[in-house]
């Protein structure tokens, strides 16, 4: 019976290739390398919800005795909806031993996690925000998660791709930042300035300049948007 | 607004004690204990007329008694290795039973339940089962190895809970009689079968026999005031026991003729 002497690791195991054969929507997870009771899962704020864009951080704790005794669960990442780096009272959690049923994986842990983080009732852990605090929350985690070391090694993907959100943002903000300028990119003259247009027919030279124009708008647009957000939550604050 | 935070620290220091009786009592009580003469429980209720009385009586009728670690999981563990410890010696019993045994995982994922956890405990609970007789049958005293260490242990407590649950919620019409408080059979299975360390009672007991087709005795031993001997109870009714359990208030023991 020596394939239980240790049954919350080979158990476990199973779980991860389990979650990688079947992922479940909107959550990955992974053991730490050094301790497989101890998994790091990732929530990406699902679509329509005042999560969305955002990406959530936490960890599972498993006992010895798992899979007959529940794990812990944290939240990392600062959310709205739990309170963070505390223990979770969910019914999935070592909170409801009682309640816990070992027939129970990784997969219904963190299904029943984000279930439960898209509900509004209350319980020990929880906190109560309005949606735009979880918004503003939402965009904040991108920094705050790249700034965590555990989250970079073991979910460096989800690293890069929160990168390049935050360059993109960066780069909506400068080309706002252009458009109070809006007169240098004026293409009436017929001279463009920008020398990889040099070699261009005259005759389209309005064209980019056109598309340069719309982008412009669209960057203020963009710019407007952040700054009334930005105010709207410091009036909140 | 955020939840008091004493509610917290009390929570804390509530799990941290039950953590402590759960590691007290693991200390004092094997998971399966050895065979002790039934008489040995005499020595336990010295100051106490009834049970005495009670106890003599049962001491003509049965020999022995294995004590089982009193966790909540008491009915199914003892059910189990009273009834596996039977199949050693009962080959033809043993082959039927494996039969009956290999149903049930099929009947359990046609009903619902998480097919990736039921096979782990299947294919657990069936390697033990599948060594009660045969070629490479194993001696009695691997059995009491195997039921007390925890993790093969609890995985075959698990086993015969989803076995129970199942069966309460396909005869669902039946069992229904018995609830009480206006649970539906979903959540009574859901809180009272299924986790670990909740007690049985008679339902589990009826739900797990009719499963598995094997006959339970449960003898009753209580203080209420009765002349004659303790009474007892088959779970199924009208069944032959295979397996004898001895009830006190809260737990039971596998009972020995």
């Amino acid at each position: 019976m020596s394939k239980h002497n240790n049954s919350a690791t080979s158990r476990l195991k199973q779980d991860y290739l389990r979650l990688k054969k079947d992922p479940i929507p909107y959550v990955v997870a992974e053991p730490l390398p050094s301790n497989i009771l101890e998994w790091h899962y990732v929530v990406s704020g699902p679509e329509n919800s005042p999560y969305e864009g955002g990406y959530y951080h936490g960890k599972l704790l498993f006992p010895a005795e798992f899979p007959f005794k529940p794990p812990s669960i944290y939240m990392i990442t600062p959310n709205g909806r739990f309170k963070p780096n505390t223990r979770l009272c969910l019914s999935i959690s070592d909170f409801h031993p009682d309640s816990w049923n070992p027939a129970w994986s990784v997969s219904t842990i963190l299904t029943g996690l984000l279930s439960f983080m898209l509900e509004k009732s209350p319980t020990l852990g929880s906190i109560e925000t309005t949606d735009h605090e979880k918004r503003c929350l939402a965009e904040q985690s991108l920094k705050f998660n790249l700034g965590d070391k555990i989250f970079n090694e073991l979910f460096p993907d989800i690293a890069i791709k929160i990168q390049k959100e935050i360059e993109l943002r960066k780069a909506a903000v400068e080309m706002a930042t252009k458009s109070s300028l809006p007169t240098i990119l004026s293409t009436e003259s017929g001279n463009n300035p920008l020398p990889f247009l040099g070699d261009r027919r005259v005759g389209r030279v309005d064209y980019p300049g056109l598309l340069a124009n719309v982008v412009v708008i669209a960057g203020f647009t963009l710019f407007a948007f952040i700054v009334k957000h930005v105010l709207k939550s410091l009036s909140i604050d | 607004m955020e939840m008091v935070p004493e509610t917290e620290i009390q929570d804390e220091g509530i799990l941290k004690q039950q953590r402590e009786i759960e590691k007290e009592v693991a200390e004092i009580h094997p998971l399966v204990g050895n065979k002790q003469p039934l008489t040995c429980l005499l020595k336990e209720y010295m100051d106490d007329p009834i049970y005495t009385n009670k106890l003599t009586k049962l001491a003509g009728v049965y020999q022995s008694i294995r004590r089982v670690r009193p966790d909540g999981n008491c009915f199914f563990r003892g059910f189990g290795f009273s009834y596996f410890e039977r199949l050693l010696d009962n080959e033809e019993e043993w082959k039927t039973f494996q039969a009956i045994v290999m149903g049930t995982k099929d009947q359990l994922i046609s009903q619902g339940f998480p097919k990736f956890t039921l096979e782990d405990f299947f294919d657990s609970f069936m390697e033990v089962v599948n060594r009660l007789g045969g070629e490479g049958k194993m001696d009695a005293e691997e059995l009491s190895r195997i039921f007390n260490d925890a993790g093969t242990s609890d995985y075959l407590v698990v086993y015969l809970r989803l076995v129970t649950s199942g069966q309460l919620q396909k005869e669902e019409d039946f069992y229904q009689n018995f609830l009480e408080g206006g649970k539906s059979m979903r959540e009574f299975c859901q809180q009272e079968v299924e986790p670990m360390y909740r007690e049985s009672d008679h339902m589990h007991a009826i739900a797990l026999g009719s499963a598995l087709k094997v006959g339970i005795r449960v003898v009753y031993l209580d203080r209420g005031e009765i002349t004659t001997s303790p009474p007892e109870h088959d779970f199924p009714e009208d069944c032959t026991p295979s397996v004898y359990l001895l009830y006190r208030p809260g737990h039971y023991d596998i009972l020995y003729k």
